[in-house]
């Protein structure tokens, strides 16, 4: 399968902040979920893909062409969504609408207003009138109007409610019916890139702990609830984390090392995360 | 680059009314006293304070980031801030002229003047443009202040020395004017790096 991103040694220094070794690919036809704290280098690594920051090292490919040497015509092949605030606040959907139409080529005005149709968003209002969920699906709406074929979105779903964030995850739903687009989403609402994802990147300070295939990971890791010797037992091959608590200690465990027949829970994208960023490693 | 500059204006919108009324009122005052400083002094700021305004907006919505993701070029980025710039600038500074109709304008003084303060508006523009991109609106703005300031001094300093030695008047209209050209292109390349080294 061809990928519409390919990031290879991606490095960037930001003060004290190091973006570092960053590898992953954001193949066609799937939707990679990119997560990781406030801070560890999501937003570095997508403004890197847009070519908003300059890059210390590494190389990132987008549709097979090196990032830095892509055209207008490339760009307008990218969707992003970069937070709440990007499109123009003083300006109404309307207006929005004739700006971007001088702005892609491959505008599609049509789209645009069933979008906003879809949304319920009104077309007269300025944008700083709208509520921070309407201000997302307007980002959303402008990102998938000019025939897209791989979307970059910063937290398109944070400060929504589960309603709003459904409707998001619809419209991302339809988006992916065509095998040769990709979505690449970064996001804290681990649920919501569970429904999603097909594949998972977890940063952690600036470096990447696991890029991986979401079934992958799930049929990998185990919880594991017992006692400090219990998990002693399984050998430091078997266990990837553990936290210790009032009652005992619990573990993020490869299923495959641990004895048949142990109780497992099932482990969630966010138990994975958590155990990684706040477990004690082995 | 339609675009960009469609959405300057619908953003600025307001402001251009209200540097409308002020630019108004200074022709006015300037037809009315006879004096031309006051109205081509004026003229030298909407070279900046147009596009600083814009670049204000876009700070709040995060617009160049938008734009670069879109496919907008840094160096188009800054091209619209300078076309911005001279659109505002031209107009109101080409209105000078028109102070002419009136008879007691008509003297190679004023001429002079207002081929001076052309060139002190283009100076103002190059200098204060690539400050702004590089230090953002707030921290630009003091700059900018400094500026007029500078420029006002200038301003009196410059009726006076009209007044006194009228045979260097013409050479130091031209330097300024020849200044001001020479300035824009100059400073469109520093801004030009400034943000090619720009992180958005």
């Amino acid at each position: 399968m061809q990928d519409n991103v390919r990031i290879r040694a991606l490095s960037k220094r930001f003060g004290d902040f190091l973006l570092d070794d960053v590898s992953f690919d954001v193949p066609a036809g799937s939707v990679v979920g990119f997560i990781g704290e406030n801070g560890a280098g999501k937003s570095t690594t997508i403004k890197s893909i847009l070519g908003l920051v300059n890059t210390d090292g590494g190389r990132i490919e987008v549709f097979g062409k090196d990032a830095r040497l892509l055209t207008e015509e490339d760009k307008g092949d990218i969707g992003a969504v970069l937070g709440e605030h990007c499109l123009p606040q003083d300006l109404t959907l309307r207006e929005v609408n004739a700006v971007m139409r001088r702005i892609f080529r491959g505008w599609q005005e049509g789209e645009f207003f069933s979008f906003v149709k879809r949304f319920a968003l009104p077309e007269n209002k300025k944008l700083r009138s709208f509520s921070g969920g309407m201000r997302q699906k307007a980002a959303l709406s402008a990102a998938l109007s000019h025939g897209a074929r791989l979307l970059l979105l910063d937290e398109p779903t944070a400060g929504l409610d589960p309603v709003a964030r459904d409707e998001i995850l619809d419209v991302l739903y339809d988006f992916m019916q065509d095998e040769c687009r990709s979505v690449l989403l970064s996001s804290h609402i681990l649920s919501d890139l569970e429904k999603l994802c097909d594949h998972i990147v977890f940063i952690h300070g600036g470096k990447i702990v696991f890029a991986e295939e979401k079934d992958v990971l799930t049929e990998r890791y185990a919880l594991f609830r017992g006692s400090a010797e219990e998990v002693g037992a399984f050998g430091r091959g078997a266990v990837a984390a553990y936290m210790r608590g009032d009652f005992g200690m619990s573990a993020l465990v490869y299923r495959d090392k641990v004895p048949a027949g142990t109780p497992l829970d099932r482990a969630g994208i966010e138990d994975i995360m958590l155990y990684f960023v706040r477990g004690e490693r082995v | 680059m339609k675009g960009m500059l469609l959405k300057d204006i619908l953003n600025i919108r307001g402001q251009i009314a209200y540097y409308a009324v002020i630019i108004a009122v200074f022709f006015a005052v300037a037809a009315v006293t006879g004096n031309l400083y006051f109205y081509a002094g004026i003229s030298c700021f909407c070279g900046v304070a147009v596009p600083l305004s814009a670049v204000a907006y876009d700070e709040k919505d995060n617009w160049e980031r938008f734009a670069l993701a879109a496919g907008v070029t840094r160096g188009r980025l800054a091209l619209s801030r300078y076309l911005l710039g001279l659109a505002s600038f031209f107009p109101v500074w080409g209105l000078s002229f028109l102070l002419f109709v009136l008879p007691s304008f008509r003297t190679a003084e004023n001429l002079l003047a207002v081929l001076t303060f052309g060139g002190m508006g283009l100076l103002v523009m190059s200098v204060v443009l690539p400050l702004v991109f590089k230090m953002g609106t707030e921290k630009a703005r003091a700059v900018y202040i400094v500026v007029i300031l500078a420029v006002m001094l200038c301003s009196a300093g410059l009726a006076s020395f009209f007044g006194l030695a009228e045979g260097a008047v013409p050479v130091v209209a031209a330097v300024l004017l020849a200044a001001g050209i020479v300035s824009v292109p100059i400073s469109f390349a520093v801004s030009c790096s400034v943000y090619r080294k720009k992180d958005f």
